[in-house]
């Protein structure tokens, strides 16, 4: 479903020009990411653990063409990500580390109906999708503007928009940020359902907990370098791979 | 239908929803009608009807409420892609847009059509009020010859438009476009004052502004009666600079989008 070849990223110094009127551009390289190079396949949850700053949300945005790759590739169903066709790129959910990707002028429901028909829905398809997620994810009832919403629930509502076309990809950076306990848990159940169901399941956290209980691998990540790619239960196991230091902080944190 | 048309309705039905949100910022942007309006009617009571209009049936009153017109449609054009691409990186929508199938050039198109509705009511209002009611009249074999000047003018100001959008991508505010030179290019356009009374080289210069061919040929069409053999080289003019800039302005932008993901900057703003 996803494969990622030998990936890196480094960003690239800006122009001079670009340096000169935005102070942001970068006057050095920025090494992000090196050689990263895993599969996921239908039905599988991989997990993208390591601490802040080791490149998760950077791969998640190569993986979902957001940023482009200074080597490797990332292929969706065989297709280069950059050049895949709108029928494959329509069945890829994404849910981004961001609260603010939704329009907060609108309701929970418009923003769903919206994004639906943009990912090739009817009008009329997106509504009754928008109606059946807003209430299995707990919003419905609560349909109003959605700068009214509290931070969990916006990131319930990205969540319903990342399935409203009915993925099978999904690729999420933190989705279980600013929810409690109880929506954490029914998101997670959610998602092993999807993958029960077939649905490839990328999940960037820094919570390892919810890798032991979802994922069937695991992606560990730091300065920017695969330090391994496991089942999660090599992993519990301490597999060689891992280095010691890395192997004492996933034991720890995913149990024996 | 194409796929196209369902996903350009709904970027329409959502820039409709969010324009009824802001009820007063709706209600001041249609009263700007009235506005310009007034103080076009009052400026032409002082500046009279003078001998370098005499070309045109009209008084002064109507010659610059049209060219106001064409200046709304221009100005759209020219801010409505910058605008749009600011709102969708500020709301972080951007990213989320363009990791989905809908193509770029869709999604610039359909957040087009409420602005150029509302700026249609916004001009109707102003044109319709003053030139129909307080001016000298509106004939509608004028506002049909009308029609494809004002698309040829917007279609030109666009490919500004996303040739500034595409600047405001990378460096994210303060590109030169939409401002400086749009000015500019509105004040070398003889919307307000006829250009022949430009200094020799100024006026030169004016010939190669396609706003100036807009606002001619909208003088021609509403205040002349040249008819459709008088607006022929209007509408030849704005075409040809349609078919150079829209193209390059695509492309510009595609370019843009490349880099602003080459640099990991696509949704920062």
């Amino acid at each position: 479903m996803l494969t990622v070849e030998q990936v890196g990223k480094e960003y690239p110094p800006a122009g001079p020009l670009l340096r000169m009127v935005a102070r942001t551009a970068h006057s050095e390289p920025v090494r992000a990411l090196e050689g990263i190079a895993f599969d996921v396949a239908p039905g599988e949850v991989l997990g993208v653990v390591g601490p802040n700053g080791a490149g998760k949300s950077t791969l998640i945005r190569l993986c979902t063409n957001l940023l482009t790759p200074t080597e490797g590739r990332v292929l969706l169903r065989g297709y280069d990500v950059r050049r895949a066709p709108p029928e494959v790129r329509a069945r890829v959910g994404v849910v981004l580390a961001d609260e603010r990707a939704l329009y907060w002028r609108l309701t929970g429901r418009q923003n769903l109906c919206f994004f639906g028909v943009m990912a090739g829905l009817t009008r009329a398809e997106a509504e009754l999708r928008a109606d059946e997620l807003l209430q299995e994810l707990d919003l419905a009832g609560r349909d109003r503007r959605v700068f009214g919403y509290s931070s969990g629930m916006r990131v319930r509502l990205s969540v319903a928009r990342a399935l409203m076309a009915h993925p099978d990809l999904l690729i999420l950076d933190e989705p279980t940020r600013s929810l409690d306990p109880v929506a954490s848990d029914h998101l997670l159940a959610r998602l092993a359902e999807l993958a029960a169901r077939g649905c490839a399941v990328v999940m960037a956290t820094h919570r390892l907990e919810e890798v032991a209980e979802i994922c069937d691998h695991a992606l560990v990540l730091d300065d920017g370098r695969q330090r391994a790619h496991l089942r999660v239960d090599d992993l519990r196991g301490g597999a060689r791979s891992v280095p010691a230091s890395l192997r004492a902080l996933l034991t720890a944190e995913l149990g024996p | 239908m194409s796929a196209r048309a369902p996903r350009l309705a709904a970027l329409a039905r959502r820039d409709l929803a969010i324009e009824v949100s802001y009820q007063f910022r709706l209600a001041i942007f249609l009263s700007g009608a009235f506005v310009s309006a007034f103080l076009a009617f009052y400026v032409s009571k002082l500046v009279g009807d003078p001998e370098s209009l005499e070309r045109f049936q009209g008084s002064y009153f109507d010659y610059v409420v049209i060219g106001l017109a064409l200046t709304s449609y221009a100005g759209l054009g020219v801010v409505a892609f910058t605008a749009q691409i600011s709102r969708e990186q500020a709301a972080g929508t951007l990213e989320v847009l363009l990791s989905g199938p809908t193509r770029l050039g869709t999604v610039l198109a359909g957040g087009l059509i409420v602005p150029l509705g509302l700026t249609t009511v916004q001009v109707a209002l102003l044109v319709g009020m003053g030139v129909g009611v307080v001016g000298t009249g509106l004939s509608t074999r004028g506002v049909l010859l009308a029609v494809p000047v004002v698309v040829l003018t917007v279609v030109n100001f666009c490919a500004l438009g996303i040739i500034s959008a595409a600047i405001v991508l990378l460096v994210k505010r303060g590109d030169p476009i939409s401002g400086p030179v749009a000015q500019v290019v509105l004040l070398l356009s003889g919307a307000i004052f006829p250009v022949e009374l430009f200094p020799a080289w100024l006026e030169a210069l004016c010939h190669v502004n396609p706003a100036y061919y807009g606002v001619r040929g909208l003088h021609e069409a509403l205040l002349t009666d040249g008819g459709l053999a008088g607006l022929v080289d209007e509408l030849a003019v704005l075409s040809a600079f349609a078919c150079l800039g829209l193209p390059l302005s695509l492309w510009l932008f595609s370019a843009a989008v490349a880099k602003a993901k080459q640099l990991g900057v696509l949704g920062s703003y």
